[in-house]
């Protein structure tokens, strides 16, 4: 809940819509990603997600409800091709700290003609658009300010050769 | 790239190093909560270039 409505005195009828969060706090989280990718084309790798504030919030109950739950969430809701091998939590029940996440997966890359390629957005939760209408008439309220931050090192076998890259980087 | 209010900016960063090393950084940022539905255009546009990243 962020915001609430607060009747000061009934006598008088004051009254208003007082928000309740705190501005100050994000949902934030960083995200460090190792990924290495074989000639078969499949990325194995590690990633560590550490979620401060909100977000430790916003994923502390899922997380306590078990692994299974919190993978099915968080990580394979939005990307169904992910497999995950296992998660690990840190910090679960201290409250000052961040909510770290430790997790090996493996997924398939995608593949187009000669082409073989992953979006670097990974394990973010937000892989997908949630907004998939053309046209929408409510207003959208994310709740709080939101921060992510992603940072991905990938090894790619030497057989892949760079110029892909290079002709998609510019 | 940027919000038309600049409310939501993203950063992308890609090098190759090594010849097989890629290293990659996003740095997404939101700084309001609430976006009116008249503004709802603008943010599903903004959401379908997350998809490229």
């Amino acid at each position: 809940m962020t915001e609430g409505l607060v009747i000061e005195k009934v006598e008088t009828s004051q009254w208003g819509w007082k928000t309740l969060y705190d501005k100050s706090m994000q949902a934030k989280n960083v995200i460090l990603v190792t990924g290495r990718i074989d000639e078969s084309g499949k990325m194995s790798g590690e990633a560590t997600i550490t979620s401060y504030d909100y977000s430790r919030i916003d994923r502390l109950p899922t997380a306590k409800k078990g692994k299974d739950k919190f993978i099915e969430q968080y990580i394979t809701g939005t990307n169904p091709s992910i497999t995950v091998d296992d998660v690990v939590f840190e910090n679960l029940e201290s409250d000052s700290l961040p909510l770290v996440q430790k997790i090996k997966f493996s997924q398939p890359l995608n593949t187009s003609g000669d082409y073989r390629y992953f979006s670097s957005n990974i394990l973010t939760g937000i892989e997908t658009n949630p907004f998939i209408a053309d046209n929408r008439f409510s207003d959208v309220f994310f709740g709080c300010n939101q921060n992510y931050l992603i940072v991905g090192n990938f090894t790619i076998p030497k057989v892949m050769n760079s110029r892909a890259f290079q002709r998609i980087s510019k | 790239m940027i919000m038309p209010d600049t409310s939501i900016s993203i950063i992308r960063r890609a090098q190759l190093s090594s010849g097989n090393l890629l290293m990659t950084q996003i740095q997404l940022n939101f700084e309001k909560p609430y976006y009116p539905a008249a503004q709802y255009e603008e943010l599903h546009e903004f959401y379908q270039s997350l998809l490229i990243c």
